[in-house]
């Protein structure tokens, strides 16, 4: 019995590690709907989660057997359908819940799903495809133009719709799998510095330093850069710093609030700073030991904001207290140091730089959503692997699930 | 880094860097739950604590204000307002049908209520407690309790009660006895959701609710339902704008009824808040002044000469020549005699006079928003003012400065404090304080009093007050027209007042009745035009079976010379009637204005159908055929016992069966 159930998992730490962490997330999509007046849809959501799980554990046992070259063969056909389906969606998408305003779903029948969760996978496919394949070590920027458009191009679909979270996971991919391509990390560094720019453009004097910053820096690393990479990158910085503005002023009220409500919740405690507050609240509250399951009273008295979606983990503190909320990090913790490991020990340049796709996108998912409740990471809709209520991105998660395996136990 | 294969072996590094990166994030969120989860847990759960407990008051019930029998006028009861919340309902067709049959709204109206569009819908109108058993713990449905302030016998004293707002009094006896009525609140913690739904099951009672205390007034409902309705009769008949009706006691200055009505509102306290010229009504005083300071005695004669009189400008007008004495002048109300005989007085005695009757200075009613009037320093006089004074002008008086001054002639020269409240006590019934009658001076002496009310007697019997007369017992009266004065126009064309002020027996007075009229149309003269009211409010009293009158001394009390005595027997309900009936013919008794045809005393007369109507109204209609009611209770009749058609003697009582209205 236990030989049988090891040979199903492939990888028995990854597989029952996740699977105890879907259990888990079951619970407490469970427990989110156990409040005070109950309504429809919170109510049932950890049943319906249930039977996506059933359907996501018969997809990983039919994928984590499917042989790594027909997976490798699939990345470049799922990629166009993946971008494609990501195009069609900006035409008939709909949004679903809370981000009604968005076109994230495409919807057939009563059955919906999210293209940019199949989109995720492929893009990661694709990219570990493109480099396996190369001789060379990836030494300019040029050389990583190419990994860069790969995922540029569904980042960019997906934020016309516009979900930032997700757009997140993406660039999450693309530097995970280019630091395991062997980029050097100088370089890395150089194609981040602009979106940092960005950031620190805020503040004139803070800005000049940081570009007179890049540019001694540039200069110390001259005999490893071509003079157009150097040049590039002083003008992708000036760029970022002068459309800081103008961009600033392009985003919609709501996108502005949630920036500004990271920085200080209580500018508008009603409004955009409302969640995080009450999610603080929440997972401030659990203390120690926590409220005890399905007790949290933020929760139950309708305090809490998406308990069963985005804000999943704040139930987790708030009920299950710190001692829960180490539990749930030590779980991830152990799920990624494993993928790391099977990176590691893969000799398959396709299999590691997959499990690296995986681990960007599953790092910043478990970063930005965890970070967001307890307040270190501005609030971005972006749901925690396993255990936030969503059909498709459990089973897309379960799907990643079995690549991983496969292509690690590939001998 | 190996040419060959740079991709498929990463150096050992590589790892490292990025372990060390997913744990740099690691640790940034585990500092922060350390932070938040266990340094700060405590501050974040009182904010959760405050966010969803909540102290709350618990209004306690506010104390019933009753009338000196006991008579509840302003109580209140608890009401129920029905919330819904159509998402939460489970079964949405059983909702709409049970809200339809429990509080007796349209099914369209219900489906209006229960349209799942509607996050929170709120039926109109407050019920009865038994809804709330009805509608208690069906999810969805949100039944709230209020507490309503309630007058059972209607709009008839709303002026002294005052409205209440908010569990708050606001004017009246409600304003003035705010801190009584309204207890104490009770407090609370409930748990609360986002919402501000009640969390069942989370209610921690700190402290019940003390309920208020009753104030027992020294109004009575008989007798102010009498002046009420005959104000409204009289209002009716001028097309007054308004008036006020005070009975007082003259002994103990209790206010027994308070009708003011103003363009029709019944809520008017004009009687005290605003202020007339009272003209005739106070030459009285006058005379008593004149009395009290030996300067003139009652048989002196003035010189009224051609009837006009100019004096420092101002002329008189004339309505007698020749000589006349001060008790004529009095008794044909002159205003060249009276104006004339007070002449010799002082300027500080006519003032302080009239001061010492009240006038000029506040009464001292328990309840809010009474004025002074105006009555000028002599400083401030110019040189008619002493004539004018002395007819009643250049002066503003209130109805119940009024009032109260003729209780001081009814009372022996005494004048009494106006007194509303007879008692306040505790929730539990406990009288907390009694109020006792105050004697505020001893304006004028008994003889002098004595002297002045026997020209008013005089007034009525013979003078410009006969349409006060009543055929049982002497009224002492004098009625006052003045015509209305305001800053921007002064005196103006057609607008008057009319003014009657009576009280009876004559020779030991047991009420006051006052009446004012604001610009009735027509016949203006006091006298023609308060003075039936007057009456008509006395012989209703004296038909009315509660009223405080003692009836013991009234059958001592002398009778009308000019009738044949007679015993009124639908008085004395227990004396058997022997007065033939034919001698009843003039003692018109016992209610209706002159041209009504009274019904006679000791007759035989059917009981009316009063079914249907309003106890109010029948308990009117019986008295007017000098039946005495007892059971009479605010709602709706049923019957009477004996049954209508019963030919029963005037004077018997008839028992009234009353159909609880159904909010009680």
């Amino acid at each position: 019995m236990t030989r049988l159930l090891e040979k199903w998992a492939v990888d028995p730490p990854l597989v029952f590690a996740i699977f105890a962490m879907t259990l888990f997330g079951i619970a407490m999509i469970y427990s989110a709907g156990v409040v005070h007046i109950p309504n429809a849809v919170t109510q049932d959501a950890w049943v319906k989660q249930a039977a996506w799980f059933a359907i996501a554990l018969v997809a990983f046992t039919v994928l984590a057997r499917v042989p790594l070259r027909w997976i490798e063969w699939v990345a470049v056909p799922s990629y166009v359908v993946g971008v494609l389906l990501l195009a069609i969606t900006l035409v008939i998408g709909t949004g679903a819940g809370t981000a009604i305003g968005v076109k994230s779903w495409i919807r057939i029948g009563g059955f919906g799903f999210q293209p940019s969760e199949f989109a995720k996978i492929a893009t990661i496919l694709m990219l570990a495809r493109v480099l396996s394949q190369r001789k060379e070590p990836l030494t300019s920027l040029r050389d990583l133009l190419l990994p860069s458009v790969l995922v540029g191009l569904p980042l960019a679909l997906i934020m016309l719709q516009p979900d930032l979270g997700t757009a997140l996971a993406f660039g999450g991919i693309l530097f995970a799998i280019l630091f395991w391509a062997g980029t050097p990390v100088a370089l890395l560094l150089l194609v981040a510095s602009p979106g940092v720019g960005l950031v620190l453009s805020f503040d004139t004097r803070i800005w000049s330093a940081y570009i007179v910053g890049v540019v001694a820096f540039l200069y110390l690393y001259r005999y490893r850069l071509f003079l157009f990479e150097s040049v590039a990158v002083v003008l992708a910085n000036v760029a970022a710093g002068t459309i800081s503005r103008p961009l600033w002023e392009s985003l919609k009220p709501y996108q502005q609030n949630r920036i500004l409500v990271f920085l200080d919740p209580e500018v508008d405690a009603r409004g955009a700073g409302y969640q995080v507050i009450q999610s603080k609240v929440a997972v401030g509250s659990g203390g120690l030991t926590g409220q005890g399951f399905t007790l949290g009273p933020q929760k139950r008295y309708d305090f809490l904001p998406e308990q069963h979606t985005d804000f999943i983990f704040s139930v987790v503190g708030e009920e299950l207290g710190f001692l829960g909320t180490m539990a749930a990090i030590l779980g991830f913790a152990f799920i990624l140091t494993r993928l790391v490991r099977m990176a590691e020990e893969s000799p398959d340049p396709f299999a590691g730089l997959v499990l690296l796709g995986i681990l960007g996108a599953w790092l910043v998912h478990i970063f930005v959503n965890v970070g967001m409740t307890v307040g270190v990471v501005p609030i971005t809709g972006i749901p925690l692997p396993f255990v936030s209520y969503g059909g498709t991105f459990l089973l897309m998660s379960w799907v990643a699930v079995a690549i991983a395996v496969r292509v690690a136990h590939e001998r | 880094m190996t040419p060959k294969d740079p991709v498929a072996r990463p150096r050992p590094w590589r790892r490292r860097v990025l372990l060390g990166a997913w744990l740099t994030a690691a640790a940034i969120i585990c500092v922060r739950a350390v932070q938040i989860q266990v340094v700060q847990s405590q501050q974040w759960r009182a904010v959760a604590e405050a966010q969803h407990r909540r102290d709350e008051e618990i209004v306690a019930a506010r104390g019933s204000v009753l009338d000196r029998d006991g008579t509840p006028l302003a109580v209140s009861r608890e009401r129920f307002s029905v919330g819904i919340a159509p998402n939460e309902l489970i079964n949405v067709e059983a909702a709409r049908s049970l809200l339809s049959d429990a509080l007796g709204i349209s099914s369209l109206l219900a489906t209006q209520l229960t349209s799942p569009e509607r996050r929170w819908s709120v039926v109109p109108g407050r019920y009865p407690p038994a809804v709330r058993q009805q509608l208690n713990g069906v999810r969805g449905i949100h039944v709230t309790r209020e507490l309503q302030r309630y007058h059972p016998l209607g709009d008839l004293s709303d002026g002294v009660l005052g409205l209440v707002r908010d569990n708050t009094g606001s004017g009246g006896v409600e304003q003035a006895f705010q801190e009584l009525l309204s207890g104490h609140p009770g407090q609370v913690v409930v748990a609360r959701d986002n919402v501000g739904r009640e969390i069942p099951g989370e209610r921690i009672l700190v402290e019940p609710p003390r309920p208020g205390g009753e104030v027992v007034l020294t109004l009575d409902m008989d007798l102010q339902e009498i002046a009420l309705e005959a104000l409204k009769e009289a209002i009716e008949r001028t097309e007054a704008r308004g008036g006020d009706v005070l009975i007082t006691d003259p002994h103990t200055g209790e206010v027994l009824a308070f009708v003011s009505i103003l363009d029709g509102r019944f809520a008017s306290l004009s009687a005290i808040n605003t202020p007339f010229e009272p003209g005739s009504t106070l030459k009285p005083f006058t005379v008593a002044g004149l009395l009290k300071h030996d300067i003139i005695a009652l048989d002196d004669t003035i010189d009224v000469a051609d009837g006009d009189w100019t004096f420092a400008g101002r002329t008189i007008t004339r309505h007698h020549q020749g000589r006349m004495t001060v008790a004529d002048a009095l008794r044909v109300s002159s205003n060249v005699g009276i104006a004339q005989a007070a002449q010799p007085m002082t300027r500080a005695q006519q003032y302080e006079n009239l001061r010492d009757f009240g006038f000029g200075g506040l009464t001292g009613i328990e309840i809010p928003g009474e004025v002074r009037g105006t009555l000028r320093r002599p400083d401030l006089w110019t040189g008619q003012s002493p004539a004018s004074l002395a007819i009643g002008y250049e002066v503003s008086v209130t109805s119940l400065q009024m009032a109260m001054a003729y209780g001081a002639l009814a009372n022996g020269g005494r004048l009494m404090q106006p007194r509303l409240v007879r008692e306040i006590r505790n929730s539990d019934g406990t009288v907390l304080e009694r109020f006792e009658p105050r004697v505020i001076r001893q304006v004028i002496s008994p003889r002098v009093a004595s002297s002045v009310s026997r020209v008013l007697e005089d007034v009525v019997e013979d003078g410009t007050g006969k349409s006060a007369r009543l055929g049982s017992f002497r009224v002492a009266g004098k009625s006052g027209t003045s015509r209305l004065y305001s800053a921007d126009v002064g005196y103006e064309a057609g607008a008057y007042f009319s003014s009657f002020v009576g009280y009876f027996p004559a020779e030991a007075p047991q009420l006051v009745v006052f009446v004012k009229l604001d610009r009735p149309e027509g016949a203006y003269y006091g006298g023609a035009v308060a003075a039936p009211v007057t009456r008509a409010t006395m012989e209703a009293a004296l038909a009315a079976r509660a009223t405080p009158l003692d009836r013991a001394a009234l059958l001592n009390a002398t009778r009308v010379s000019t009738t044949p005595v007679a015993r009124p027997a639908a008085l004395f309900a227990s004396v058997p009637i022997t007065a033939p009936v034919s001698s009843a013919k003039d003692m018109a008794f016992p209610v209706g204005l002159p041209t009504d045809e009274s019904p006679r005393l000791g007759s035989v007369v059917p009981i009316p159908d009063v079914s249907g109507l309003p106890s109010r109204v029948a308990v009117r209609r019986l008295h007017a055929l000098g039946l005495r009611v007892s059971r009479a209770r605010p709602g709706e009749i049923l019957g009477t016992e004996p049954a209508a058609g019963t030919h029963v003697l005037r004077g018997d009582t008839i028992r009234l069966k009353v159909r609880r209205r159904i909010d009680d």
